[in-house]
């Protein structure tokens, strides 16, 4: 028999409430199942590279914002780590940068995750973004099952209840 | 949709004609201030205005967006001043800005405000929704129009 289905987790985290109910999701599914839990922040280079070349920024300001952005990564993974802490889940964290879609996706090859979870998709900007948004594009890459999370009302019934 | 987090009916000003870009600047950092979003004008207006003097945001098709982080406020706000006159605004095309959003957000929201600047650089591709947001008759109507999820056309 191989991997189990929830043997190994990766939730992917970004700046999001939307992200951050997916991983008190996967903390509860990892808690309840005894999974091994990672959780990974891309810091999206894509969306800087596009303000970029839309000449948004001055230049003093684009250093600020890729330090930042950063800082605003292991912020948000700090956050989950807590959450998982606080339920006696242990999470591995990392920080990668690039394109969110190909990273989260090369990570979960590597780690031979058995399920990704992500917090709901937003409405597309257009159809063509709808091709191109970062969940939208996890799930149609992905090596392995994708869970999206919806209804944060029963998702923290489920957290809290672990 | 992003925007319609961070602008509502309070920050949105229409018909706005008659006045130069700085002076705007400074109303809309009012009406921040007054929508009860700022915890310290003096500070957000300095980084608008320094920002500001650092090189212009008006950028192409229309669109302005005078922007800056501080801790003068708590999360990613802003207020957006329709004019169908056009402000001039030292554009990257040398047109008047008709659509002039001003963002500002504190140092740790920094992906967040990334994210609402893209989505308004966003509406500047789309000419059906800069000429509805141009000629909407009311701060309601523009945040309907913000509201809706991009441009089916696009």
């Amino acid at each position: 028999m191989g991997a189990a289905p929830l043997s190994k987790i990766l939730l992917a985290v970004d700046a999001t409430e939307a992200s951050l109910a997916a991983a008190r999701y996967g903390i509860a599914v990892a808690g309840i199942y005894g999974a091994e839990l990672h959780a990974v922040y891309v810091v999206n280079e894509k969306l800087l590279e596009e303000l970029l070349r839309a000449k948004v920024f001055v230049e003093a300001e684009e250093v600020d914002l890729e330090v930042d952005l950063e800082e605003d990564g292991n912020r948000y993974l700090s956050y989950v780590k807590k959450l998982a802490r606080d339920k006696n889940v242990n999470v591995n964290t990392e920080l990668l940068k690039g394109i969110v879609h190909r990273e989260i996706v090369d990570k979960a090859t590597q780690i031979g995750a058995t399920l990704i979870i992500i917090g709901e998709i937003e409405e597309p900007l257009s159809r063509k973004d709808a091709f191109y948004d970062e969940g939208e594009m996890i799930l149609r890459r992905a090596g392995c099952p994708v869970l999206m999370v919806r209804g944060e009302s029963l998702v923290d019934d489920i957290y809290d209840s672990l | 949709m992003v925007l319609a987090n961070v602008i509502t009916e309070k920050t949105v000003k229409i018909d706005v004609s008659g006045v130069d870009k700085w002076t705007l600047i400074e109303e809309l950092v009012d009406m921040i201030v007054d929508s009860g979003k700022a915890t310290d004008r003096e500070a957000l207006l300095t980084a608008v205005m320094e920002r500001e003097q650092q090189g212009s945001t008006g950028l192409e098709r229309g669109i302005a967006i005078p922007h800056a982080r501080s801790e003068g406020v708590d999360c990613v706000v802003g207020a957006l001043a329709v004019s169908s006159e056009g402000i001039d605004f030292d554009s990257a095309d040398g047109k008047p800005a008709h659509l002039i959003f001003l963002i500002v957000a504190p140092q740790h929201e920094s992906t967040r405000y990334l994210k609402t600047l893209s989505a308004i650089t966003f509406i500047g591709k789309s000419e059906s929704k800069t000429s509805r947001l141009i000629s909407a008759s009311s701060p309601g109507e523009v945040i309907s129009v913000l509201e809706e999820n991009g441009d089916p056309s696009l």
